[in-house]
């Protein structure tokens, strides 16, 4: 909290931040980008042994081809209509020439000078509802390297994710805050798997961002000089290295020293980011057309065939929730930022509409339930809705339970609260907790004449017409059943009581 | 324009990883300086108005179709691809340490 405040007093005053986003998002192809190994390991699934998916060609063993996997090509693409990108329709492949086991051929196949996709943008809304458009330089194809295990003596290479296609999107640089970048990766990683096209788990590294990061005086036109922040996974993280470098390079600058050109790794335990040991000479790819792919000849009917099976994208969703289902344009935000979130509102809607809800009456207690109390265990547990034990049937059965008056409002949360946990159904929760709310007149009414009995001079004062006190009586009634009477109710019954009290005295 | 000079021969020796002597600079340096000066006869070519060609053949290049095919497999059922290595550990490949001595 402490960081955040002195933050905002900086950036406020002197400086402002100037951030710049790198994306590699693997995609979701059965086969790698240049041989037909497998590619795709399903999230969840234990790792694949070691180097099983793995071929001469991927190996990088002398005298072999790629042969490009036409659904790479057609992913990039999609990635880039999604995002408004220009899409170049001769492209060619280049080799990034540098040594690491991990790479076996000793130079990456990538795209340097023509990527295939170009001049996007896409918009993003922050926390104060302002709209603001983050241009997308670049998207372009690659394939990614294997994976290295450092032992004391020896490092271990597996070559099963060597070969795995890639995606590389690059912003401008157009981020002015931790916040306006966490926003620009969340839409992304939203466009990214409405389109299906990466499976979009940070932790299992399908969407891995670099964050490039520097400060200037307000109003300098110039940048200063930047750090790179490399491989951070989570959206949460990413946010924090930023708000910790802002920081940082705003205290190395005030006290009179200079930024240095470096590439810095976050510490997610202590909170900072630390320097990577920089290799003693500065890059140098050595970029040139690959030999070995002749250019890839695309036509404008492809592109349009493609643009035609776009799905619908989440600022699309969020519209026709808003304009067809009625929801405020921050329960439509809410929903559509994660398409796991939008398909189970949806579908638990539907299934109120098929018991004969009307579609208003069905969108609204949805989008409450799942904005509110779900969305919050989802932001702590830092999850997707299909990860958690949470069902459709359980918001479904909450949702009617209320609308019958069987559930009170707190009663609800709980209900959500141990089906969150337990998984358990609506109804067995219900009532082992006792938390079925009683809208027994009967029992309500004995309840009722007990609060009348107890507090002689607030009814008095009701019926002298100070009608706020009220409030007082049916909280009063509401604790004395234990939080389980139907508020609603309990409001009726005093009104009948004191207007029938009121005849019989007058 | 660079100058090709022992300097640029031992930082283009040192990206490919290659190891030279003294005496290897040297012969490096002129068998370097040659090549570029011949190609550089290419400058006095009038290209305005030619694309830039990166490859010979008007060809498109061929694509797969996205379907799995495995490599074999050994009896034990790992990839083939560990044959041809010269140390495994744990089916991975062994090399030496990336980290320490950096």
């Amino acid at each position: 909290m402490h960081l955040k405040k002195d933050l905002e007093l900086i950036m406020a005053n002197v400086y402002e931040a100037v951030i710049g986003l790198e994306v590699h998002a693997q995609l979701s192809t059965e086969t790698k980008i240049f041989c037909s190994c497998q590619a795709r390991v399903e999230s969840g699934k234990t790792e694949i042994p070691v180097n099983s998916n793995t071929c001469p060609i991927c190996a990088g063993h002398p005298g072999v081809l790629p042969v490009l996997n036409k659904k790479v090509v057609e992913y990039a693409i999609k990635a880039g209509l999604a995002t408004g990108c220009e899409i170049r329709l001769v492209n060619i492949f280049a080799r990034k020439n540098y040594f690491y086991p991990d790479l076996p051929k000793g130079y990456q196949i990538s795209q340097y000078e023509n990527p295939i996709c170009e001049n996007g943008f896409l918009e993003i809304t922050t926390k104060d509802f302002i709209k603001k458009k983050i241009n997308i330089q670049r998207i372009h194809m690659e394939e990614d390297a294997g994976k290295n295990v450092h032992l004391a003596e020896f490092s271990l290479v597996n070559l099963n994710r060597a070969g795995v296609p890639l995606i590389e999107i690059v912003s401008g640089p157009d981020m002015r805050s931790a916040e306006e970048a966490g926003a620009y990766l969340r839409a992304l990683h939203a466009i990214l798997t409405y389109l299906d096209i990466c499976d979009g788990n940070m932790q299992e590294g399908n969407f891995r961002c670099d964050a490039n990061i520097s400060i200037r005086p307000q109003g300098a036109k110039e940048f200063g000089t930047r750090t790179e922040i490399k491989n951070v996974n989570s959206f949460r993280f990413v946010e924090k290295a930023l708000e910790y470098e802002i920081k940082r390079q705003t205290d190395v600058v005030q006290s009179g020293q200079k930024v240095i050109l470096e590439t810095r790794t976050y510490d997610s335990d202590q909170g900072i980011t630390l320097p990577l040991r920089s290799k003693e000479e500065a890059h140098d790819y050595r970029y040139f057309p690959e030999p070995d792919l002749i250019p890839l000849q695309l036509s404008q009917k492809l592109v349009e065939e493609i643009k035609d099976t776009l799905p619908e994208l989440p600022s699309q969703k969020k519209e026709r929730f808003i304009r067809d289902l009625g929801l405020s344009s921050y329960d439509a935000s809410v929903l559509t930022s994660s398409k796991n979130l939008a398909l189970f509102f949806e579908k638990a809607v539907q299934k109120l509409v098929l018991k004969g809800w009307n579609i208003l009456e069905a969108s609204k207690p949805v989008a409450n339930f799942l904005t509110g109390e779900v969305a919050r265990l989802l932001n702590d547990e830092n999850i997707e809705i299909n990860q958690s034990k949470l069902q459709i049937d359980h918001t479904v059965d909450v949702v009617t339970a209320a609308k019958d008056g069987l559930l009170s409002s707190t009663g609800a949360k709980q209900v959500i609260a141990m089906a969150w946990k337990n998984g358990d159904s609506v109804n067995a929760i219900i009532e082992r907790e006792g938390l079925r709310q009683v809208s027994d007149n009967n029992v309500l009414e004995q309840i009722v004449e007990k609060i009348v009995a107890n507090y002689p001079l607030q009814v008095t004062q009701y019926l002298s017409g100070k009608e706020k006190i009220l409030g007082f009586l049916v909280g009063q009634a509401m604790k004395e059943s234990a939080g389980k009477a139907n508020p609603v109710v309990i409001q009726d019954l005093f009104k009948k009581k004191f207007k029938g009290d009121h005849n019989a005295s007058s | 324009m660079f100058t090709v000079n022992e300097d640029l021969t031992r930082k283009i020796a040192h990206l490919a990883r290659l190891h030279l002597t003294e005496d290897e600079v040297k012969t490096f340096t002129s068998q370097l300086r040659e090549i570029i000066n011949y190609i550089e006869l290419l400058e006095e070519v009038n290209v305005s108005g030619v694309k830039p060609l990166t490859h010979p053949f008007e060809l498109e290049t061929p694509m797969r179709e996205d379907k799995i095919s495995h490599y074999p497999k050994t009896n034990e059922g790992k990839s083939k691809i560990l044959d041809s290595a010269p140390e495994i550990l744990y089916d991975s490949f062994k090399v030496p340490s990336i980290i320490s001595g950096e």
